[in-house]
């Protein structure tokens, strides 16, 4: 009995050893799929593409991927610790620092999760624009952030270049138009200008016999062969016609080159060429300039009626955006009417007008055009979206209003449109701009010079 | 005889600039001024018109659509348009329905000079019946397997300049539009271009497919496809024969262009009257092969004018160079023409009937100037190919000589 019981204690241990060993060996094997898999965790962080950033509850970074380090330029032992704000920012179209975001994602105000475009600020102080996906995470009792950063710099640059090949061709189809426009002028002036030659010649003749002709009336016997020559350069002159047409002449030729200087006027003012930061201006003039340089655009296609608000005070802006802006606006309501009524200009209507209330100027582009369904409607500010056959839109046009008026100048866009009945466009531009808030705007010349720089 | 000129503008300035500028002719010219395409189609129903010059754009109706409906309409009326609009793909579309294009704004001078041609060249051809045969014609017909050619070639991704040009340089009708394109004071800009290939090359790949694919100048014209390859491939001929020829006498390449483009289009008038009316065209020709006439005597007595007559006339109009029209007007008769020097159109002369002489085409009615060719300096040439013409030519003009010559061959 007491054998079999020391047979079964040994047995007993054994077991348990067995167990143990059992165990210890399951632990090891745990530990190393652990380490494994820690160590894979790690490598698919570090060779993400996107940086990988991890802080807790005080936003101080605790994590950090490979290429977290490439893209700021820090490595782990510098920004371990250090606030999440030493490395990120926010852009213009936000006050709220990157901490302040991440303590939002963890009080719900914004969702579980944040997504939304930020600066990066490299370790040499540059910035450049980022995506920026945050959430939070609860693990042991404590709360985490975990932060993806995107690096958009190329998507930036690409859209400014958009912007700046769709400014290009819009310039360019003006351009066609512009010449004829000043063509037409050009064409009655010099017709004008040549006749008032012509004619002159006569009326030079005619004005020499003046001197001989006084001199014999001072005698007060006028030779009849000086009545016969008089009249006979009378007939020549052709003295009636000519007194009447040659005023006429003039005035219409003063007209032409009037004309010609006010489309000149208009396109120094449309383009504002070297005005690229935030300016006052009058925003009535502008949108004439806007319609005198676009005349060719919408004159074979409607009656373009303007209704302006002379009160209208200076707002501050990107002049030559704007004009750009309005242009587009224009040139898409010629089309909406030239699609729905064809070359009758007659039934074609365009109406611009200009108000303000106590906060924003108003500018308004009515058509009574083809109009919108409701699915186009809510996709035209969709880059890329174009309703209109290849090589008359790029899709650019109002994807690009919206950029401008939304993020460079903190305005809105809006756009009501009934099919078969027409289209308003709205502007909304603020009256008053903080300026030091709006001095980010990436401008076309820095990115071009990053660009310049990357091809070197 | 006054000549009626419509002027059709939107903007009265222009009209009335138009009026002063050209006042002087006022005893020649009954000029009228309109604003709309619509009232000077209701002006041109009530009151003759001779030739019309136009605004291109305009609302409503355009000056290509205008000068479309007075093609059909008033097919004897002269269109010309004059319009500030610089964009080229415009000219392209208007080229089937305007005979020439001007630039606003245009020098009175020109304006008149280009005025004082298209009468000059309507007075040319007296009857109205004739006029309205050539006014009708705003393209010429391509044989079908050059239209397809150079659809082909136009629609292929990686298609090339070069190779498009080497397509118009075998076919008459589209030499001849590329020519009036870039003769028009559009392109031209004052130089005349006498070359082919240039001319395709200054249009470029862009207007090219324009003009083929947009504003279809092939018109999917089918019939008699027989002789419009007959024209295309005897022009070819006649200006591969007369490079031959000029390489012994001629180094100006100016004229080596000039005598080519008169080459490939000397018998642009054939197609004309295929155009007008394939069948008839069709039974002249074989009634000339039957011997029952000349083509030139039945061309008069069915048509009112014969081909070269014909097609000089739309080839002025388009405001081809000189050269080129003359020697389109002149290929049968060298000696009527002003110019007796060594020309363009001493070599069409030779080449032709060359050709003529070689192929089986048919009598023309038109024997080879043998004075003429002689005056010119050509003699050596005319006797390496027509060996009989070198015994004394006493009666040059008289058809046998020609015959004879030609059974030596």
């Amino acid at each position: 009995m007491s054998d079999e019981q020391a047979i079964t204690i040994e047995e007993q241990l054994a077991q348990e050893i067995a167990r143990r060993e059992n165990a210890e060996a399951q632990l090891a094997e745990a530990t190393e799929k652990f380490t494994r898999k820690e160590e894979r965790t790690r490598q698919i962080l570090d060779t993400a593409n996107d940086a990988f950033l991890a802080t807790n509850i005080f936003g101080d970074i605790i994590e950090w991927n490979s290429t977290a380090t490439e893209l700021f330029g820090y490595d782990i032992a510098d920004v371990g610790g250090t606030s999440i704000d030493v490395v990120l920012k926010p852009n213009t179209n936000s006050d709220a620092k990157p901490l302040d975001t991440c303590l939002a994602v963890v009080l719900n105000a914004v969702g579980e999760e944040y997504r939304g475009e930020m600066l990066g600020i490299h370790r040499d102080g540059h910035t450049f624009p980022i995506e920026v996906s945050i959430s939070a995470m609860v693990w042991k009792d404590s709360f985490f952030f975990n932060v993806f950063v995107h690096d958009i710099s190329n998507k930036k640059q690409m859209q400014a270049e958009m912007a700046r090949a769709q400014k290009l061709e819009s310039i360019g189809r003006l351009a066609a138009g512009i010449a004829h426009e000043i063509n037409t002028p050009t064409q009655y002036v010099s017709d004008n200008v040549g006749f008032v030659q012509d004619t002159f010649k006569n009326i030079a003749v005619l004005l020499k016999d003046i001197s001989p002709l006084l001199a014999v009336a001072r005698t007060g016997v006028v030779p009849e062969s000086l009545v016969k020559q008089i009249e006979s350069h009378i007939e020549e002159a052709q003295l009636e016609f000519t007194l009447e047409e040659v005023p006429e002449a003039i005035q219409e030729a003063a007209q032409g080159v009037e004309r010609v200087a006010e489309i000149v006027r208009s396109m120094k003012n449309f383009a504002h060429p070297g005005v690229d930061t935030m300016t006052p201006i009058d925003l009535n003039e502008s949108i004439r300039s806007t319609i005198t340089v676009s005349r060719s655009e919408w004159r074979y296609a409607a009656q373009l009626t303007s209704d302006l608000d002379e009160s209208l005070p200076k707002v501050t802006c990107f002049p030559g955006d704007l004009n750009q802006v309005i242009l587009n606006l224009i040139v898409n309501a010629a089309h909406a009417v030239a699609d729905r009524y064809g070359d009758d200009s007659d039934q074609g209507l365009i109406h611009v007008t200009s108000t303000c209330d106590k906060t924003h100027a108003v500018i308004q582009v009515r058509d009574n055009g083809t109009g919108m369904s409701n699915e186009v409607r809510e996709r035209i500010f969709d880059p890329f979206f174009t309703t209109k056959g290849v090589g008359k839109g790029t899709g650019q046009g109002l994807s690009l209003a919206f950029n401008v008026i939304t993020e460079k100048h903190s305005g809105t866009i809006d756009v009501e449109s009934i099919e078969g009945e027409g289209t308003t466009f709205k502007i909304r531009l603020p009256l008053h701009v903080d300026t030091a808030k709006t001095n980010f705007s990436v401008s076309d010349d820095e990115l071009g010079a990053t660009a310049r720089e990357e091809s070197q | 005889m006054t000549t009626n000129i419509l002027f059709v503008d939107d903007e009265a300035c222009v009209l009335r600039g138009l009026k002063r500028s050209l006042w002087e002719m006022k005893d020649q010219w009954n000029m009228q001024f309109v604003t709309s395409g619509f009232e000077a189609l209701e002006y041109m129903a009530k009151n003759p018109v001779d030739v019309i010059v136009s605004d291109m754009r305009m609302p409503s109706m355009n000056g290509a659509i205008l000068l479309g409906q007075v093609k059909q309409q008033f097919p004897s009326v002269v269109r010309l348009i004059l319009s500030g609009y610089a964009d080229e793909e415009m000219v392209v579309r208007a080229v089937n329905t305007a005979h020439r294009y001007l630039s606003k704004p245009c020098d009175p001078v020109l304006l008149r000079a280009t005025i004082d041609r298209t009468i000059a060249l309507r007075t040319s051809l007296k009857s109205p019946r004739l006029r309205a045969l050539v006014g009708e014609i705003g393209t010429l017909p391509s044989p079908p397997e050059m239209q397809q050619r150079m659809n082909e070639r136009l629609a292929r991704t990686q298609c090339n300049l070069d190779q498009v040009a080497a397509v118009v340089t075998e076919d008459p009708a589209m030499s001849a539009k590329v020519l009036q394109l870039v003769n028009s004071s559009f392109f031209g800009l004052g130089r005349e271009v006498v070359d082919i290939a240039d001319a395709v090359k200054m249009l470029g790949l862009d207007l090219l497919q324009t003009l083929v694919l947009s504003v279809n100048i092939f018109e999917e014209f089918q019939e008699e496809s027989q002789i419009i390859q007959g024209v295309a491939t005897h022009s070819m001929r006649t200006a591969s024969i007369m490079r031959q020829i000029m390489t012994n006498y001629v180094d100006d390449s100016t004229m080596v262009s000039a005598a080519i483009s008169g080459a490939m289009l000397h018998d642009v008038g054939q197609l004309m009257l295929v155009r007008r009316d394939g069948a008839k065209y069709r039974e002249i020709i074989d009634e000339a092969h039957n011997g029952m006439g000349t083509l030139i005597e039945l061309e008069e007595e069915a048509f009112g004018a014969d081909h070269a007559k014909l097609g000089a006339y739309l080839m002025a109009l388009w405001n081809l160079p000189d050269p080129v029209v003359e020697a389109v007007a002149y290929h049968h008769t060298p000696s009527a023409c002003a110019d007796s020097e060594l020309s363009p159109l001493s070599f069409v002369h030779l080449a032709d009937a060359i050709d003529h002489s070689q192929e089986n085409i048919g009598p023309i009615g038109a024997p080879l100037d043998v004075i003429y060719l002689e005056h010119v300096g050509l003699q050596q040439a005319v006797y390496e190919y027509f060996p009989a013409a070198k015994r004394p030519a006493t009666k040059p003009h008289h058809e046998e000589k020609i015959v004879t010559a030609r059974r030596a061959v």
